[in-house]
């Protein structure tokens, strides 16, 4: 019998306007909420941190 | 002769890209409580106050500014109005999720981080009567924006158990005819007060069945958007910007008082805790309002119907994590205040 996968959660792109760091960020509100009351603002999904090359992922 | 049943609502749910630029395209059409239409207020000065006449009155009229006055949104507490009115009023929105399960989760802006500093986003705000050839006014409003708002619960039964006032303002710009075709109404998923939970400073007021009413406000108090540069129309001054002041929210609530009631306990030990509003329709369909940290500013005995009440007046304070208040709704609309 298979084990049922587990869903992906969805996740945001959000972005710090004065640092500018950029974080992928789990889409649930334990998560956003002290972001936001951090002032991280969600930005479109092209902002997501480019992944790293799987070579450096060793 | 036009009757004020024919007055036509709408507005962009969707938010402009700067406050001069309208949005006609990502807007719904909803009725509205309030049988008032908005008013336009051009003023006029006049030069009585200038000796030099050989007379204390007037001989002339000036142009001076558009100063339409705030107006109120009356609804029905539903999920999309809630998405709505939260996200412009909150300012800091992040939307998660596809339809009919869109969320959103909303904060109050901060000043130094917020990308367009202290303003929130704008709207687009319709009213027409009989539009077409023989309109009698067809207004597109631009750059409006949410001032205040205020959520009722009550123990009333049906609609009127949930009611969401919101207070809206404009910059005095303003098209007619607006040329735009609002769409049928939006359909709107309602969430009345008996599917309510609510969970204040530790207590379940449903499971006590001790509830009455409750009532959260919040209001921007913005800053007047009059500058040199801020823009005119029709030889009257228009407001160039609102930006947010000293922000108030309040939350005041009635509950039966009995034996065990912890209220003015509380309030004599300064206890704080998180409450907790929802409201639900539906799984995609519901409220999340929590206020971080409230604690009880002023707890008063009275009575209702002849059960003995206490009033309380909540004092919010800004949680070090989660900051001051909170509002996650879910909705089947897309697009809000995107």
């Amino acid at each position: 019998m298979e084990t049922p996968k587990e869903t992906p959660k969805e996740t945001v792109i959000m972005k710090h306007h004065l640092s500018g760091e950029v974080q992928e960020v789990e889409a649930s509100p334990d998560k956003l909420i002290p972001l936001m009351a951090a002032g991280w603002h969600q930005v479109p999904a092209d902002a997501a941190p480019a992944s790293a090359p799987e070579s450096e992922k060793q | 002769m036009a009757n004020i049943n024919e007055l036509l609502t709408g507005w962009s749910y969707g938010k402009q890209t700067n406050i001069s630029t309208p949005n006609t395209s990502a807007i719904w059409r909803q009725t509205n409580l309030n049988r008032r239409p908005w008013p336009q207020n051009p003023i006029a000065e006049d030069d009585a106050a200038e000796i030099g006449k050989g007379h204390e009155f007037a001989t002339q009229l000036f142009k001076s500014h558009y100063a339409d006055p705030e107006y109120e949104l009356q609804k029905y507490l539903s999920s999309e109005i809630a998405a709505w009115a939260f996200a412009f009023a909150f300012g800091n929105v992040v939307k998660s999720g596809s339809p009919p399960g869109v969320t959103y989760t909303c904060v109050p802006i901060l000043g130094a981080t917020n990308p367009t500093a202290l303003e929130l986003p704008y709207f687009t705000f319709f009213q027409q009567l009989r539009p077409g050839s023989s309109e009698i006014f067809d207004l597109l409003r631009q750059g409006c924006a949410v001032k205040s708002l205020k959520l009722a619960l009550n123990s009333s039964p049906g609609r009127q158990s949930a009611t969401l006032s919101v207070g809206i303002v404009t910059t005095g710009q303003y098209t007619d005819p607006s040329g735009v075709t609002l769409p049928a109404q939006a359909t709107l998923h309602e969430m009345q007060s008996g599917g309510s939970t609510i969970v204040i400073n530790g207590v379940d007021y449903v499971a006590s069945k001790n509830f009455l009413t409750a009532e959260f406000t919040w209001d921007n108090q913005f800053r007047t958007g009059f500058f040199p540069g801020s823009g005119a129309q029709d030889g009257f001054q228009t407001q160039g910007r609102f930006e947010i002041g000293d922000r108030v929210c309040g939350f005041n609530f009635v509950a039966r008082f009995q034996n065990g009631s912890t209220e003015l306990t509380k309030l004599r030990a300064l206890t704080t805790g998180t409450a907790v509003i929802t409201t639900t329709f539906d799984s995609n369909n519901n409220l999340n309002l929590t206020m971080q940290k409230m604690a009880f500013a002023v707890a008063e005995l009275g009575e209702s119907g002849g059960i003995v009440t206490i009033q309380v007046t909540g004092s919010q304070l800004f949680d070090s994590t989660n900051g001051l208040v909170t509002a996650v709704i879910k909705c089947s609309q897309d697009g809000i205040a995107q």
